[in-house]
This record gives structure tokens, C-alpha cells and sequence, in this order.
């Protein structure tokens, strides 16, 4: 019903759909298009990826972990011969999930793409993923790790292959407890970002800790937003409560900041501080310099210097002769989801058939970069998330990967099968959840 | 072994200040007693004046920012709650809501959920709610920090039983406090205007508990004050949105909602606290140096006293006639030292005026009494000697007559020591005048000459002959002879005696140095005592007179010898630069170079 005084608001809504359009092309960063054109491609890939703010080093390297898979998918690398010709989209969704969706729609609609990867942010994913699911759509999950996406809202078209918060915290709950003997600790605080992922972090890591048998008090849960500004409030509050251990699931350029703070007031003195899904990513260990603050316990989804595997040193090497740097974990999830698609494709030998392509993805056994030497990652033909194995461990000097002057070290590795969901869980959780609508 | 050595230390202390040793009534004492009352006057004022400068810095930064700083956050907040609150009303007014509240999937209005998706894409979000008109929960716009319920699932979650403000037409529900794995949070919600629908219908922004918070701290980076956020279901929350746990003095600052409140944090804030300290150090460390003041007082004193006594007893020693008593210096230049170094001197010169005192009594006495045996014994022994000449010249016998000889010998020597007492007792006045050395050696050499020559001695005279000294022509004739005579005595054959002469500033030396047996050590004091003499046939005249004479002719005499090596003896008299050529020589002491 239309009235004289609702035409302002009529204009404006206009106006707000014309900025959500426009502002998207003229803020975000180009986009960028790799691999076969688009006559010749047998099969489009649309990633989404975030290109400027504090993730922006994520998609960055993403596209480089894009580019070396296209070149060793057509060398042969991948499937024994030149593989499928893949044309790949990439476009940045300034880790927003109302542009992650426009963009996703866009490469359906538009470019056609029959497959979706990407993601940073667990809140685009989930809100892409369940684009996916609605448009039957295949999207492999590169970068992003919140275990709800594959085990409450796990769907068919929904793969990832890139480890998740569960795998992450699965790990680090069996080094909690590995390090218990010589490094007595009781009192942990939680210093997550209040999201999604930071949620789903903390739920693994306390499920998986009481899936061990282990004892510990929580003496707080912080929540600091995402992209906070000044961890001040929250690094005093630490301090006040004296915890032993801080685990946090603080990512990217929020960790790094958050760890500049709390070496500038002396945190790492009186407690240490665990990051067990990013905190060993190679930009973190840049920014910690030559004398890494005491106590960090940290791991990553992928390590430039663990396994010390041959694929694993030609994959870091053909990155830093490609791009004159080394590649943060981000590169290898976006490598391991294009070589993915790449051998699913190969193997049913046309990108239409969607149900076959699954099928060859559940189940799949792929030779990644960090796999430790004897082991192939698995997709678990259940959840649709990749099992790999996960090393953890402390920053030590080591300046083999300039310039970078601390790489992980004392490291405890742990089997891909250790870290896997126990199927009640994964059947509880599914049980658990319910849509709203 | 003292159980305790503090307590037996201040008895010791005590002792040493009440007892004999250190009075307060000593000078000492008074200085310690002054000092410490000066100190602590000081201390005790410079406590004051810290105590009022930290009470006007609490004031200054506690009272003024206090209220500068509730003012500012209760400004931030109700500004937060104003940026959400004009999205609220914008999403409110968007038309068609109800339709895609309808039918959210529908591509007709794919639009609205496209705008409601960019509208709830912030951080401080966990998303936009839609109520129907009985609260229950119509749909759930996930935002950027959209996490469990109500999003993925809305089980078990409700606003029922709510906390609910109401302020410019918005409702302003909760807070819900965090639980174990979900953060706070409130929600802001007011009807959508959407007319026509008659559904009652309420739209709200489901706001991060901490987002609101977090205001508090933002300008709080000093940590002087702490604020909280006092909230209408009771929980006070800190910064991070939680609830603080245990009773806190509180004090109830403005009121940024109906029901919330912002709350002061009474704790004694850390910077100030650290100032209290402080002065108790200030007042601690006063203590100690005022202790460690009166002890170096008391050892000052003590070690003072000490030495005072020492000064007392040499004046004692020196009133109870002991001229000798010397105090024994140190080698520190103090005060004490130089005080101890001019008694010495004083104790000396007492004892040189003493002595020359009696000595010049003495004299006197035995000049009287010389000059009166002498002038009774003179007429006698002129007779004498005429009558002696007599009967040796008729005397035929050879051997009585050379006992005559000796006879008139002997009177002759008696003579001579008459006149020698006649001079001692009766010296007659200087009279001074320019006297070349030269000349005066010369003549004393003639004089001596033959007794040199008689005991086999080398006589010499060396240095500068042109000097001139002012002197009694005869004083000083018959000093050098007197000199010279005891030299050559002292010499055995082979010796040698030598004069020497020499100009000093505005004194002339003559030396007369021999090496001939030299002079006991216990004899040096008495050898110009009258009537000393180691010799058989010597009356001890010769050195007193000497010494006579040179003091009557303002010189100085000076004997130094060495037993076995020879002796020096120099005299020196005020130095003359023309001397008067050929003075006469007075012989009334000439006789004696013939002895
Ligand atoms: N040059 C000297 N060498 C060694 N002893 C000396 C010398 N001059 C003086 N004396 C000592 O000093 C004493 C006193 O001397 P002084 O001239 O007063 O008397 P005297 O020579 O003994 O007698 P007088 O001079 O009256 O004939 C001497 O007896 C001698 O012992
Ligand atoms: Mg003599």
C-alpha cells in the first residue's frame, strides 16, 4: 500500500540497494580471474576471498595458492596429466557476509561457476554455504573453520579442506594436556572473538578437553569483537585474573595486535598465551621478531618449516620463487581446495554432474603440503571436513624463511585420525541443532 | 652472647650519652641535640607539605577527572546507544518489511534482505531481530557477530522475564549476562512502522553486551578510576561486560538509561596508593638518617673528647711545672692538631724564656759576685807579681829561681782569669758598627798562628771574603779567637780547623769547623754553662762569653758536633754592606791566644 509519506523511505531504500551495488565495486579490491577463459574452461570456480582490511593477507595469498595449483594442475602435477582446465574467479568480500553473498550469486548467475570456494570469516561462509545449499551449488571451504559449518550445518554441497577449529582444538587440548607433566596449569582463560568462529572455538576446545578426561577451571570467557581496535580492557582484565594459560582463537591482524599490547604491558611474564588454530601462521611469526615473548604456545593450519617433506618444501620454494615471499597457511588451503576440485573433475571427467563430483569428493584421499611423510589428508566422507594432521608447538629462532627470525619448534605433531570428531559427537551436535524458520 | 644485641646496643648508647664520657651539656652534645631537632622539624614539615601535595593531586586527578570522566563516558555511551538507536528507527521505516518478513526467500523481495544482511554486517551485531506482537521471535537477520542462538537455532532462547526500560519510544531489553560459551548482550527495539499491517510487529538490534561496555574504559587508561555500569536486573558490570563478582565500595555516578547507571569504583586507586607508601618511606628513611646522624654525633664526640682530654692533661702537665710535656700530633690537619701544635710551640718557648731567665739571674748573681772577688783579688796579685819579679831577679840559685818563674807564671794565669770574670760580670756595651769580615779573619789568623803552629794543626779560611757584618770590632775579635782557640784544642796533630764565611739574606755566617774529638752528647746543652770546661787547665769562660758577646751583638749562635768527627760552630750577626776598613783591635782578651 503505497502512501505520500512512505516515498522518502521508498527512495531511500533505493538508494541504500544503489550504494550496496556501487560502494561494493568502488571500496573492493579488483577482481581477478586466473586459469582457462571462459569458452575454453571446462569448469568455473568463483572464490571469495577477503582482499583489503586486516584479512586482506589471506586472500592475497590464497590467489597465489590458486595460481601455483592451476600451474601444477595443467603440468600434471596433480593428476598424472595435464589436468582439467579450471577457470577461476576471485573477488573480495571485505570479509562481509552480505557482499560475500552478492558476490556468490554473482558468480552463479553471471559467471556461471559450478563450483564456489573461499572464505575467511566463518560468518560469510555460513551465510554463503547456505546459499550453496539452497542453490545446489558445490562450495569447497578453503580458509574459514568454525566445525558448525561441516558438522550442525554440514550439506551435501559443503566441503572444506582446510582444517577446522575442531581439528585445531583437538590438538591443542591433547598438547594441554601432553605439557600438564613438566608445566603444571589449572586456570585457563578463553580470549576468542565474538563470532561465530570464536563461539565454535572455545565449545571445541573445552569438548574436546572433557573428551580427554581432563580437569580445568575456566576462570573466564572474554569476547573482544572482531577487528578490535585496543585489546586494553581485555589484556587489564587478563591480568586481573591471573589465569595460567589464555587460549585464544584472535586471527590474523586482531592476534597480531592483541599481541603487541600484551607485550607492551608484560602479559607473557605472568601467563601464557595458546593460539592453537592461527597463532603460528608465517605473518604472525614475522611480526614476533627475533625474541618472541615468553610462554606462546601456538599452532597453524599449515607450517612453512613442519612437515620437512619434500612436497612440502617444493610447495613453500615454488611459492617464494613465484612470489618473492613465503606463503602464510591460507596459500595451502586455497591450493589444497582447487587441487581438489581439479582431481574430483578429472576423475568423473566432466564439472555437470554434481552428485558424481560429491561422491568422488567424499572419501577423497589427496597428497597435500603438509602432509607428514607416509599420510594423504582424507575427506571425511561424513562431515565433508578434510583430516589432517596438526603439529603444535613454540616459536623458536630459526631464520630459514626470511624475514621471518622465529619458525615453530619444539614441536608435538598429532595423527589426523586422533583429531577427528567422535562420530557421537558429530551425531549429537546434528541432533542439537534446528533451524529457526 | 646477647640474646638480642639491639636492646644492650641502646644501653650502651645511653651509657655513653648520660656518663662521663658525653654530656648533652657538652658542646657535642648540644650539636647532636640541635641537629636532631633541626632534622626533625625539617622531616616533619616537608611530611606536611608531601601530605597536602598528594591530597590536592588526589583532588586535582581523582576529583576533577572524576567527574570529567563520568561526564565523557556517560557521553560516549549515550552516543553508542543514539548510533544504534537511529539505525533502529531507520530499519523500522523501511518499507516492505512485512512482506519479506512473509516470505523471506522470496526473490521480490530480495532486496530488503540484502539491505537488512549489509545493515547488521558490523562487529558490534549479533544481529536484527523481528518479534511478532507477542514478543515470540518472527525471524533472526544474522550479523557480523552472529553466534548460536537465536540464529542457528532458537531453542531454549526467549525475552521472557526480560529486564525492560523504556526511553524515547525504543525498549531497551535485558541485559542478558553472559554464559558459559555466549557473550551479553541487549537488544534495542521499537515497532516497525509498516502501516496497514496491524500485526503489532517490533523490529530490534540484538547489540553485544561488551560493545556498550566497552565505553567505559575508553578513556580510562590511566587506571585511576574505574567505572562500571550498574544495570536494572541488578548486575553491576566491568568493561568487558561481565559481572563483577564480590562487594566493592560504590559510588553511583549519572544515569545513562533509565535503570542503568554509571558507578564509580571507590578503590584506592594504584597511583595514589603508591604515593601513601611513599611517604611512609619518606618518614622510614627520616628515621634512619636521624639514628645514623646521632650516632656519628656520638662517635664525633666521643673521639673528640678524647682528644680534649689529651689537651687538658698536656695543660695540666705543663701548669704542675713539667715544661718537657709535648702533645702528641697526628698527621690530620684539623682543628684539634694545630690547637696542639701551638701549645707545643707554646710549652717550647715558655721553657726558652724560663731558662734564659734563670740563666740570666745566674749570671748576674755570679758577675756580682765575680766582679766583687776579682777586684779584691786584683791589687793582691799586682803586688804579687812586682814582688815575685823582684825576688827571681836577686835570686842567685838557679832552682829557686825558675821556681820564681813559675811562680809569676802561675799569678799571670790567675790574672787572666780574674779579668776574664771581670769581663763576664761587667761586659762592657756594643759598640756597633761595619766590620769587614775579611780583616777580621786575617787578624784572628795572625792571632792564632802560633798556637796552630805549636799543635802541628793546619789552619784555613775559605769562602766570601768580601762580606761585611755590623758588630763591636772587639766583641768580634775576641769571639772568633775564643772559637778558634777551642777548635785547635780539640784537634789532634794532623787536624784541621777551617773558617768559613758566607752571606745569608741579611745575615752574615761565620763558620769555624774543626775535626778534632767533638762533643759529647749529654755535654752540647752545658758547654756555654759558665765554668764548663773538660779540660785540665780550662776555666769554661771562653763559650760563655762567646755566647755573650753574639747575643749582645744580636747574632745567633749555633753548635752542632758529632763525637770523633769534629764540631761546627757558626755565628751570625746582621750583614754590613761597606765594611769600615782596619778597625783597632781591643786586646783585652788577647793574652789568652798565648795559652
Ligand atoms: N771546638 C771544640 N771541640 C771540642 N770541644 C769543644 C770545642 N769548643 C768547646 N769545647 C768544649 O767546651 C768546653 C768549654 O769551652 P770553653 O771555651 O767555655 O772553656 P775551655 O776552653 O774549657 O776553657 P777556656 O776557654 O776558658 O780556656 C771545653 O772544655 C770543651 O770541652
Ligand atoms: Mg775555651
Amino acid at each position: 500500500m503505497r502512501t505520500p509519506g512512505l516515498r522518502p523511505a521508498l527512495r531511500g531504500i533505493a538508494v541504500a540497494a544503489g550504494i550496496l551495488a556501487s560502494t561494493s565495486l568502488a571500496a573492493r579490491a579488483e577482481r581477478i580471474v586466473l586459469g582457462a577463459a571462459p569458452e575454453a574452461a571446462e569448469v568455473v570456480v568463483g572464490c571469495i576471498y577477503p582482499m583489503t582490511g586486516r584479512a586482506a593477507i589471506y586472500g592475497e595469498d590464497s590467489v597465489e595458492g590458486i595460481r601455483l595449483a592451476l600451474r601444477d594442475i595443467a603440468s600434471g602435477k596433480v593428476t598424472g596429466t595435464p589436468g582439467p582446465r579450471l577457470r577461476v574467479v576471485v573477488d573480495d568480500d571485505l570479509s562481509k557476509a552480505s557482499y560475500g553473498l552478492r558476490l556468490a550469486e554473482d558468480f552463479i548467475d553471471k559467471d556461471h561457476a559450478r563450483v564456489l570456494c573461499g572464505m575467511v570469516s566463518s560468518g560469510v561462509a555460513q551465510a554463503v554455504s547456505d546459499l550453496a545449499r539452497r542453490r545446489s551449488i558445490i562450495l569447497i571451504g578453503t580458509d574459514h573453520a568454525s566445525s558448525r559449518l561441516t558438522i550442525e550445518a554440514g550439506h551435501p554441497h559443503y566441503f572444506r579442506l582446510s582444517n577446522d577449529s575442531w581439528t585445531s582444538n583437538a590438538a591443542g587440548a591433547r598438547y594441554l594436556r601432553d605439557i600438564r607433566a613438566s608445566q603444571p596449569w589449572q586456570r585457563i582463560a578463553i580470549l576468542n572473538p565474538d563470532y561465530e568462529y570464536g563461539h565454535v572455538s572455545r565449545d571445541d576446545l573445552l569438548t574436546a578437553m572433557d573428551g580427554l578426561g581432563m580437569k580445568y577451571e575456566v576462570v573466564a570467557e572474554l569476547w573482544p569483537k572482531l577487528y578490535e581496535p585496543d585489546y586494553s580492557t581485555y589484556i587489564q582484565a587478563l591480568k586481573e585474573l591471573k589465569p595460567d594459560i589464555v587460549v585464544t582463537a584472535l586471527w590474523g591482524g586482531d592476534f597480531l595486535a592483541f599481541l603487541k599490547q600484551a607485550a607492551a604491558v608484560d602479559l607473557f611474564s605472568q601467563m601464557r598465551v595458546a593460539n592453537f588454530d592461527t597463532g603460528a601462521n608465517y605473518d604472525v611469526l614475522v611480526q614476533l621478531g627475533a625474541s618472541p615473548p615468553p610462554g606462546l604456545i601456538l599452532s597453524a593450519r599449515h607450517h612453512n618449516n613442519w612437515p620437512d617433506t619434500p612436497g612440502n618444501r617444493r610447495f613453500v620454494d615454488d611459492f617464494h620463487a613465484m612470489t618473492g615471499r613465503y606463503p602464510t597457511y591460507a596459500a595451502e588451503g586455497a591450493y589444497s581446495g582447487i587441487v581438489a576440485i581439479a582431481k574430483a573433475v578429472a576423475e568423473v571427467g566432466n564439472a555437470t554432474d554434481d552428485k558424481a563430483l560429491i561422491a568422488v569428493l567424499e572419501g577423497m584421499r589427496l597428497s597435500l603440503p603438509e602432509d607428514p611423510q607416509g599420510f594423504a589428508s582424507i575427506i571425511d566422507p561424513v562431515t565433508h571436513q578434510i583430516m589432517q594432521a596438526q603439529a603444535v608447538g613454540t616459536p623458536v629462532a630459526n631464520d630459514r624463511f626470511p624475514p621471518a627470525k622465529a619458525m615453530l619448534g619444539n614441536i608435538r605433531a598429532y595423527d589426523a585420525e586422533d583429531l577427528r570428531p567422535p562420530p557421537d559427537l558429530v551425531r549429537a551436535r546434528r541432533a542439537a541443532a534446528q533451524p529457526t524458520q | 652472647m646477647p640474646a638480642d644485641p639491639t636492646p644492650g646496643g641502646h644501653r650502651r648508647l645511653i651509657r655513653l650519652l648520660r656518663g662521663r664520657n658525653l654530656r648533652l651539656s657538652s658542646v657535642v652534645g648540644r650539636y647532636v641535640v640541635v641537629t636532631v631537632t633541626i632534622f626533625a622539624v625539617a622531616l616533619v614539615s616537608v611530611g606536611a607539605l608531601y601530605d597536602r601535595f598528594t591530597k590536592e593531586l588526589e583532588t586535582t586527578l581523582v576529583g576533577e577527572r572524576q567527574s570529567a570522566q563520568e561526564a565523557a563516558t556517560a557521553n560516549r555511551m549515550a552516543a553508542f546507544l543514539e548510533t544504534m538507536q537511529y539505525q533502529l528507527a531507520k530499519i523500522s521505516n523501511y518499507p516492505g518489511l512485512n512482506a519479506f518478513l512473509s516470505d523471506p526467500g522470496a526473490p521480490a523481495t530480495a532486496d530488503i534482505g540484502a539491505l537488512l544482511r549489509l545493515e547488521a554486517d558490523v562487529p558490534d551485531l549479533y544481529g536484527i531481530l523481528f518479534f511478532d506482537g507477542d514478543d515470540k521471535l518472527r525471524y533472526a537477520v544474522a550479523g557480523q557477530a552472529a553466534s548460536g542462538p537465536p540464529y542457528w537455532t532458537a531453542k531454549g532462547w526467549s525475552i521472557a522475564g526480560m529486564p525492560v526500560v523504556v526511553k524515547d519510544g525504543v525498549e531497551i531489553i535485558g541485559p542478558a549476562l553472559p554464559q558459559p560459551g555466549r557473550a551479553g548482550w541487549i537488544l534495542l527495539r521499537r515497532p516497525m512502522r509498516e502501516s496497514g499491517s496491524g500485526t503489532g510487529g517490533t523490529v530490534a538490534l540484538h547489540i553485544r553486551l561488551a560493545s556498550m561496555t566497552e565505553q567505559l574504559d575508553k578513556s580510562n587508561t590511566s587506571g585511576i578510576i574505574r567505572m562500571l555500569l550498574a544495570t536494572p536486573s541488578g548486575a553491576i558490570l566491568d568493561a568487558t561486560g561481565r559481572p563483577i563478582e564480590g562487594a566493592r565500595e560504590l559510588a553511583p555516578g549519572p544515569e545513562v538509561l533509565p535503570g542503568w547507571r554509571l558507578m564509580r569504583d571507590r578503590r584506592s586507586p594504584d597511583v595514589l596508593s603508591s604515593l601513601r607508601s611513599a611517604r611512609g618511606w619518606l618518614y622510614s628513611g627520616g628515621a634512619l638518617i636521624m639514628l645514623v646522624v646521632v650516632a656519628l654525633f656520638v662517635h664525633l664526640g666521643l673521639r673528640m673528647r678524647r682528644r680534649v682530654d689529651l689537651l687538658v692533661e698536656g695543660a695540666n702537665a705543663v701548669a704542675s711545672g713539667n715544661l718537657t710535656y709535648r702533645l702528641p700530633l697526628t698527621r690530620k690537619a684539623d682543628e684539634i692538631n694545630a690547637l696542639s701544635a701551638a701549645f707545643n710551640t707554646m710549652a717550647e718557648r715558655v721553657k726558652d724564656m724560663i731558662d734564659r731567665t734563670v740563666r740570666t739571674e745566674k749570671m748576674a748573681v755570679l758577675g756580682q759576685f765575680a766582679t766583687g772577688v776579682a777586684h779584691e783579688v786584683r791589687n793582691p796579685l799586682a803586688t804579687m807579681k812586682t814582688t815575685v819579679q823582684s825576688l827571681s831577679r836577686d835570686e842567685p840559685d838557679q832552682d829557686r829561681r825558675e821556681l820564681l818563674i813559675d811562680l809569676e807564671a802561675e799569678v799571670d794565669r790567675l790574672n787572666r782569669v780574674v779579668n776574664d770574670l771581670l769581663t763576664y760580670g761587667r761586659p762592657h756595651p756594643a759598640a756597633r758598627g761595619p766590620l769587614a769580615v775579611r780583616e777580621l779573619l786575617r787578624r784572628t789568623a795572625t792571632l792564632l798562628k802560633p798556637v796552630a803552629a805549636e799543635r802541628g794543626v793546619h789552619l784555613a779560611s775559605t769562602g766570601d771574603s768580601s762580606v761585611g757584618l755590623l758588630g763591636d770590632a772587639d766583641h768580634m775579635q775576641q769571639i772568633l779567637v775564643n772559637l778558634g782557640l777551642n777548635a785547635l784544642q780539640a784537634c789532634g796533630r794532623g787536624g784541621t780547623v777551617t773558617f768559613r764565611s758566607r752571606r745569608e739574606g741579611e745575615r752574615t755566617v761565620i763558620e769555624i769547623a774543626d775535626d778534632g774529638h767533638g762533643i759529647a752528647k749529654e755535654d752540647l746543652q752545658r758547654v756555654t754553662d759558665p765554668f764548663f770546661t773538660t779540660k785540665p787547665a780550662g776555666s769554661g769562660l771562653g763559650l760563655t762569653i762567646s755566647q755573650q758577646m753574639v747575643e749582645a751583638n744580636e747574632g745567633t749562635m749555633r753548635i752542632e758536633s758529632a763525637r770523633g768527627v769534629g764540631t761546627l760552630i757558626a755565628v751570625s750577626f746582621p750583614a754590613s754592606s761597606f765594611p769600615a776598613s782596619d778597625p783597632t783591635l781591643d786586646g783585652t782578651r788577647g793574652g789568652t791566644a798565648t795559652s
